[in-house]
């Protein structure tokens, strides 16, 4: 699933293996760019926002 | 005549390097790292000494009677400092772990490597020489030290690590502490210039931080944490003489891996005390975890408590000893460094 973070200015902690994720992905996110996870790890889920899941409800919209 | 010469406690440094042949110093230019210690504590040397009056005319002490042995005797250094991700710092921990491999893991089962000294390590590492690097600003980096002296460690193990994090210290900036021995007879009269024991000093960005972890948990319960201090202790057995000190470096019968935490009592954690006093097993899920990827993140499933208590401050905390217990399956201990 895509992952961005909610608010560019928060700090994200070190969890990337936990979210099945790369150290250079996870300073990808942390910059403000869009990044694919395994999953959302407890410790992030305040932070991020679920893309792929919005873009599910836009189809469903349809 | 005595000189006005004088140094600081601060221009002395502490460097480490792990060692291929037992016991065999391994002093190099490039190759050292740096320990980032607060300070530089003299050792024990631990020399067996007879001073005791035996016989003879009056109740002097006797010149025949004085003996010293600096052989069978174990050298033992305490270092503490600031914990930073770096090969320095991580030989002391995969020493005592017997881990040489990416995320460092207390194993199930775990067995001490064969130390003989003067004997080609198994596994570089299974020993590592310290130096205590002294300066001398009267000569240039490359001359030999002429007015102080460097003291060499060479054969050490590390009996005992602890890494702790107290928010209200440095930010929770991890700090460690370590116990190394050695049975090998130092060398307090090193002279090599500064410039040959080098060269990798730490760096302030690779220390972290309690503020980069998540996923606190104690006893498989979800708890906001103010302090940890995780420790290992896998006491040395050093047997057999040689010319050079002890002949053989094993273990003692027990690696022990021990959490010290507080955390704040809520509807989640006040269930510990209770748990505490009526456990019959230990907990096999996630019984202590500071999720912190390839920075010191700990990961240990399986625990007993050994103590709860509330603590009293400007609101109730809670003090949480747990040991590690080996199950025959997982680890005692997994430490996130890769």
């Amino acid at each position: 699933m895509k992952i961005k973070l909610k608010d560019k200015s928060s700090n994200l902690p070190n969890c990337w293996k936990q979210c099945g994720a790369s150290k250079d992905e996870w300073d990808k996110l942390q910059s403000g760019e869009e990044i694919d996870v395994k999953t959302i790890f407890i410790g992030v889920k305040h932070l991020v926002e679920n893309t792929s899941s919005s873009i599910k409800k836009e189809k469903g919209d349809k | 005549m005595a000189t006005g010469i004088t140094f600081s406690p601060k221009e002395y440094s502490c460097w480490i390097i792990n060692e291929s042949t037992a016991g065999t110093s391994a002093l190099h230019n490039l190759n050292m790292y740096q320990l980032d210690i607060d300070s530089v504590g003299f050792p024990s040397l631990n020399v067996s000494q007879a001073l005791d009056v035996k016989t003879g005319l009056g109740r002097t002490f006797k010149d025949e009677d004085f003996f010293q042995d600096n052989k069978m005797r174990v050298v033992e250094l305490s270092l503490s400092g600031t914990l930073h991700n770096d090969a320095g710092h991580l030989i002391l921990l995969r020493n005592i772990a017997n881990d040489y491999s990416a995320d460092i893991d207390i194993a199930t089962g775990l067995q001490p490597p064969t130390i003989k000294y003067g004997a080609a390590l198994t596994t570089a590492g299974d020993t590592f020489t310290i130096v205590v690097k002294g300066v001398d600003p009267s000569v240039g980096a490359a001359v030999n030290l002429d007015d102080n002296k460097n003291y060499v460690f060479a054969g050490c193990v590390c009996t005992n690590f602890s890494i702790s994090s107290d928010i209200g210290t440095e930010g929770g900036r991890y700090k460690f502490s370590a116990t190394v021995q050695t049975g090998y007879t130092p060398n307090l009269n090193e002279v090599s210039p500064r410039n040959a024991i080098g060269a990798n000093s730490y760096a302030n960005t690779t220390d972290t931080t309690l503020a980069s972890t998540s996923g606190h948990l104690v006893y498989n319960k979800s708890c906001i944490m103010n302090s940890f201090s995780c420790t290992i202790d896998y006491p040395a057995v050093f047997v057999g003489a040689t010319s050079n000190g002890f002949d053989v470096v094993n273990r003692g019968s027990e690696c022990a891996v021990t959490v010290d935490t507080q955390i704040k009592l809520d509807d989640i954690t006040q269930q510990l005390p209770h748990l505490f006093d009526t456990q019959t097993a230990y907990n096999t899920t996630d019984s202590f975890k500071v999720v912190n990827s390839a920075n010191y993140g700990i990961e240990i499933e399986n625990m007993v408590l050994t103590n709860v208590a509330m603590s009293e401050g400007d609101i109730m905390m809670l003090d949480c000893s747990l040991k590690s217990v080996d199950d025959g399956a997982e680890s005692l201990a997994t430490f996130d460094v890769a």
